[in-house]
């Protein structure tokens, strides 16, 4: 590829991206800064047994990538969860225990998953000392076992892993970062992410010599892309992931979230987000051919409708189910008995859309209820 | 080296042609599918799932732009054409992004690769006109035979986009209409120029239970009573298959082949035009889809449109009122016809629906009036046939194509389309007469109301004659009689045979513009012959044209050329002292009047502007400029 088309095509998406979210930054809700943007509970693996998980998205002011003049990720608008007006950092502290007090009767092992809707690490959005005081009152709780953050590569030095890992000391510590595809292309263009494959690896290694484990984000079809495309990239992610070194890998199918490019593509019949039948091909080789000792997890969003992962409205939630069971299981005979009328469509599409550079939308099933209610 | 060849014949911009292997040679128009379907005259094909032993026509796909790694080519391949990387999305994209995209594709073609012939590249939609006028030059350049359009075939601004961007490319580039493309669209793409088109949908059609047809789609397998088919994988005496989904694609497809035959075979007849409006009756996106590219491609589709067919041509819905066959008689007329001094009178007839009008039982009743009235006076009527959708007919020209073939529903009513358009042309034509002329409207029903819409804006005073009874019937043919004999107590008409010339003077106009009529057939000339026959023209002796009565065209001889010649109009600039032999080919012509149209008489002059020969151009003045194979002009008379 000659670099300057691609500089020039990337710079445009960049610009569009940065263009979509438009003001909805400056329009973001003023909430109550002592409350996070979310937190809720789940069981979970941990270890071998079943224990409970917190997951806590604080607010901050959001994703430096997103707020800046890069543009943010092409599918992202987690900045909108974000805080137009920055906390304080009691604020920030007074999010974290409010959210911790949703454990107070739960027993042990308990994980905590810190999000931010940026980097949990980025010391704009939850500065040092903050940080730091997190970090301890989690260490105090003798209950949690597994502590697992979000941060872009940026923002995993070696300093800042030392630190992780002296104050949680033997816990399970995790840290999950969006490679979304070791394509650096697919991720520098489609996705407008503003890393490098380089910079995960290095990111990973620094990781890994503390003790650490990385969690890879994989996304499942970003746009510019055929289903045929984003399944064979997804899954060559997915094998790179192994190679690089990662201890986790997380399954991410678009959706369509307010205020980004992937939004606007949608809108005009530019984009679709996967077939479940991709995300049960890719779970099932991928599952194949990696190290069982990787876990492969896969909670979509908004499955089974328009703006999330969807087959054809009948087979959704039965796949949407196993999928559920694959993740705790990680066990690929509950993916493979699923067949609908709609696996002949998710052929076509594989074989057609690449050819043809034509996204195929569900426009045509419209058309279809329109007729059959006719009929 | 892969080439592509047209051959002779148009009907709009479609056309019929090679695309020409080492080896072999692919027929197009062509329906390019899956391997596993009959009907894919070109296959595609993934540069990973390549096969040796493969016959036929193939277009492999070589994956997405993003992709890593050099794609494997292997250009030794026979009968391969390479579709270059994809990338989706991109009709909501700024226009910078698709012209940086269609030059990322170029690298991908193997840098000691010097035939690039046998890559296709991808056109997005939405790449602006700069950009686009920048990349026909680079297509120029380059090898570049071929290039592809992805249509969504929902008829709506990407799909037009495409058509119009299709129109910008040199005349001699194959274009393949990949996508979503309904049965119904398919005429409509090859009349516009595609010459391989993706059948793809049958299979997705297929896939959703959807059984294809001309116009539209039915659901199967609903429980509903199915429609009745006669081929043979809907009768079930197909003998490879009893799946209902192989069966179902079968038919689908099957329907691809039908409706894309029955396009060749209009267009052979020139009657392609009338098969694609028929299909816009497949929903209003379709119809509505038809008016966009009437008036936002209509010069690039008129260039293609010959000026003469010699079949009937029906217009038969609203979309004909704006064809180009129609548009350009209306424009011809407002522009080029101009009324002959004498005329004192102008008579508004309505039309018949046989033709030449004269032929029609109405005409000869309305011509046994005025000749009956006016005697040796009748050629000081200028008579004007009012008539939708081409506006008005003057008699000199009602055996010209289209007036003398066309076919239109004949009710009577008129929408408030047609007749705006018919009371437009009106004024036009008044307003080329003295204000003193007397206009009689000999017309009822709608022509009526033509008239009426027109009248503020006409200077001369109007006598309406039939306005209360049918134009044929006693009482009507009375009062004209009355009025006319009337008028002729007050304007003075001289008397003069005069038909004959007015009719080649006003057909010269038509056919080369103004000035055409004096330069052939000066008040001077000697003309012989009948209207309905043949008329012979000469001037001091030498003959200068032929008319014939049975297409209403002139065929100019030398003479005639070499007069004409002055006004520097439908002249063909070719490189050669001489012409020898009875045609000359494109790859001759230097320059061409870009005002030609396959069908025009035209003049063959050397680069001194000495006139040659005349003759017949087979194809646009643009085209024979453009190619660099095929006849560009049949010779009728040559300088020897
Ligand atoms: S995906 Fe992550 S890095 Fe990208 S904009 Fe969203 S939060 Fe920031
Ligand atoms: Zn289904
Ligand atoms: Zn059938």
């Amino acid at each position: 590829m000659c670099p300057d088309h691609i500089v020039s095509i990337q710079e445009a998406i960049a610009r569009a991206s940065m263009d979509a979210r438009q003001d909805s930054i400056k329009r973001r809700k003023s909430k109550d800064l002592s409350q996070p943007a979310a937190a809720w509970l789940s069981t979970t693996r941990i270890g071998g047994t079943d224990g409970t998980a917190l997951s806590i998205v604080l607010a901050t002011i959001g994703c430096s990538h997103a707020r800046g003049i890069s543009g943010g990720c092409t599918m992202c608008s987690y900045l909108l969860d974000g805080s137009e007006t920055p906390p304080s950092g009691e604020q920030i502290i007074k999010q974290f225990q409010n959210a911790m007090s949703k454990l107070e009767k739960k027993q042990a092992p308990l994980s905590v998953k810190l999000y931010t809707s940026g980097s949990f690490l980025d010391p704009d959005e939850v500065p040092i000392p903050v940080r730091e005081e997190i970090l301890l009152l989690l260490a105090k709780d003798e209950r949690v076992t597994e502590v697992v953050i979000e941060s872009r590569p940026d923002y995993v030095t070696s300093k800042s892993m030392e630190a992780l890992r002296r104050a949680l000391g033997t816990r399970r510590v995790e840290i999950g970062i969006g490679l979304e595809s070791s394509n650096d292309n697919i991720r520098r263009l489609c996705i407008n992410k503003g890393f490098s494959k380089q910079d995960f690896m290095d990111a990973t290694r620094v990781a890994r010599e503390n003790d650490i484990g990385v969690r890879a984000y994989v996304l499942l079809k970003p746009p510019f892309l055929s289903e045929k495309t984003a399944l064979d990239d997804a899954l060559q992610t997915v094998l790179d992931c192994e190679r690089m070194g990662v201890t986790t890998v997380s399954v991410n199918p678009v959706n369509i979230q307010k205020h980004t490019l992937v939004e606007r593509l949608w809108h005009r019949g530019e984009f679709r987000p996967p077939w479940l039948w991709s995300l049960v091909e890719l779970l099932k080789r991928a599952r194949k051919e990696i190290d069982s000792n990787i876990n492969i997890i896969c909670d979509p969003v908004a499955v089974g409708k328009s703006r999330g992962v969807h087959n054809c409205g009948k087979c959704d939630n039965i796949i949407a189910d196993s999928i559920k069971s694959f993740s705790l299981s990680q066990s690929v005979a509950v993916l493979d008995d699923l067949s609908c009328d709609c696996l002949l469509q998710w052929e076509h599409v594989i074989q057609h859309e690449e050819f043809s550079s034509l996204v195929h939308t569900d426009r045509h099933k419209d058309r279809l209820k329109s007729l059959i209610a006719k009929a | 080296m892969v080439r592509f060849m047209i051959r002779k014949g148009h009907d709009g911009p479609a056309r019929r042609g090679f695309l020409h292997f080492a080896e072999e040679r692919l027929e197009t128009p062509a329906l390019l599918g899956p391997a596993s379907s009959a009907y894919s005259k070109i296959q595609y094909c993934t540069v990973s799932a390549l096969n040796e032993s493969t016959s036929g026509f193939y277009m492999c796909s070589t994956g997405s732009l993003f992709q890593e790694g050099a794609i494997s080519y292997d250009i030794k391949r026979a009968n391969m054409i390479y579709l270059l990387p994809s990338m989706t999305g991109l009709s909501a994209m700024p226009s910078e992004i698709g012209i940086n995209y269609v030059r990322a594709q170029l690298p991908a073609i193997p840098g000691d690769q010097s035939d690039r012939s046998c890559f296709a590249i991808r056109i997005p939609s939405n790449i602006s006109d700069s950009d686009m006028h920048a990349l026909v030059e680079l297509i120029k350049a380059s090898e570049i035979t071929v290039v592809a359009f992805t249509f969504n075939g929902e008829n709506g601004p990407p799909d037009l986009r495409n058509l119009t961007l299709r129109s910008m490319l040199p005349r001699n580039v194959l274009c393949i209409a990949l996508g979503r493309i309904p049965p119904s669209m398919l005429p409509l793409l090859y009349y516009v120029g595609f010459d391989v088109i993706d059948f793809g949908y049958a299979f997705e059609a297929a896939s959703r239970n959807l059984r294809l047809w001309g116009l539209d789609e039915e659901p199967v397998g609903f429980g509903s009573e199915r429609r009745y088919c006669s081929c043979v994988y809907c009768m079930g005496t197909e003998k490879e298959s009893t799946d209902p989904r192989t069966l179902l694609e079968k038919h689908n497809a099957s329907i691809y082949a039908q409706v894309l035959s029955s396009a060749i075979h209009f267009a052979a007849n020139g009657n392609l035009r009338w098969f694609v409006e028929s299909k816009t009756h497949a929903s209003p996106e379709a119809a509505s889809f038809l008016r966009r590219i009437d008036s936002s491609l209509y010069s690039f589709l008129e260039e293609f449109t010959p000026n003469h067919v010699g079949t009937k041509i029906p217009f038969i819905g609203t979309e004909s009122y704006y064809s180009p066959t129609v548009i350009r008689f209306r424009e011809f007329v407002a522009r080029r016809y101009k009324p002959s001094d004498d005329k004192k009178l102008v008579v508004l007839f309505p039309c018949s629906a046989r033709k030449p009008y004269s032929d029609s039982k109405s005409h000869r009743r309305f011509s046994a009036v005025l000749d009956r009235i006016l005697g040796n006076k009748r050629d000081a009527v200028a008579e004007t046939i009012i008539t939708s959708p081409l506006g008005l007919v003057p008699r000199e020209l009602e055996r010209i194509y289209p007036a003398g073939y066309y076919d239109i529903p004949v009710t009577g009513q008129w929408d408030a389309e047609e007749t705006t358009i018919a009371a437009e042309a009106l004024v036009t034509h008044l307003s080329k007469f003295d204000e003193s002329v007397v206009v009689i409207a000999h017309v009822s029903g709608g022509y009526l109301d033509v008239v009426r819409q027109a009248e503020v804006q006409i200077r001369q005073s109007i006598i309406y004659t039939a306005h209360e009874a049918s134009p044929t019937s006693n009482t009507a043919l009375a009062a004209l009689k009355d009025t006319i004999s009337d008028l002729l107590d007050i304007i003075t008409l001289l008397p003069k045979r005069s038909t004959l010339l007015d009719t080649i003077r006003a057909t010269a106009d038509f056919m080369f513009g103004e000035g055409a009529g004096d330069c052939l057939a000066p008040s001077d000339a000697s003309v012989r012959g009948k209207v309905y026959g043949s008329i012979i023209c000469r001037v001091s002796n030498a003959q200068t044209c032929l008319y014939s009565g049975i297409n209403g065209r002139l065929s100019l001889t030398l003479e005639g050329g070499k007069r004409l010649a002055s006004l520097g109009r439908y002249w063909v600039r070719f490189d050669a002292p001489q012409i020898e032999g009875s045609s000359i080919f494109a790859v001759g012509v230097s320059s061409a009047d870009t005002a030609i149209r396959p069908g025009d008489e035209v003049i063959v002059v050397d680069s001194n502007d000495r006139v040659l020969g005349v003759g017949r151009s087979e194809m646009s003045g643009q085209e024979m400029c453009d190619f660099t194979n095929g006849i560009a002009v049949r010779i009728r008379h040559k300088e020897k």
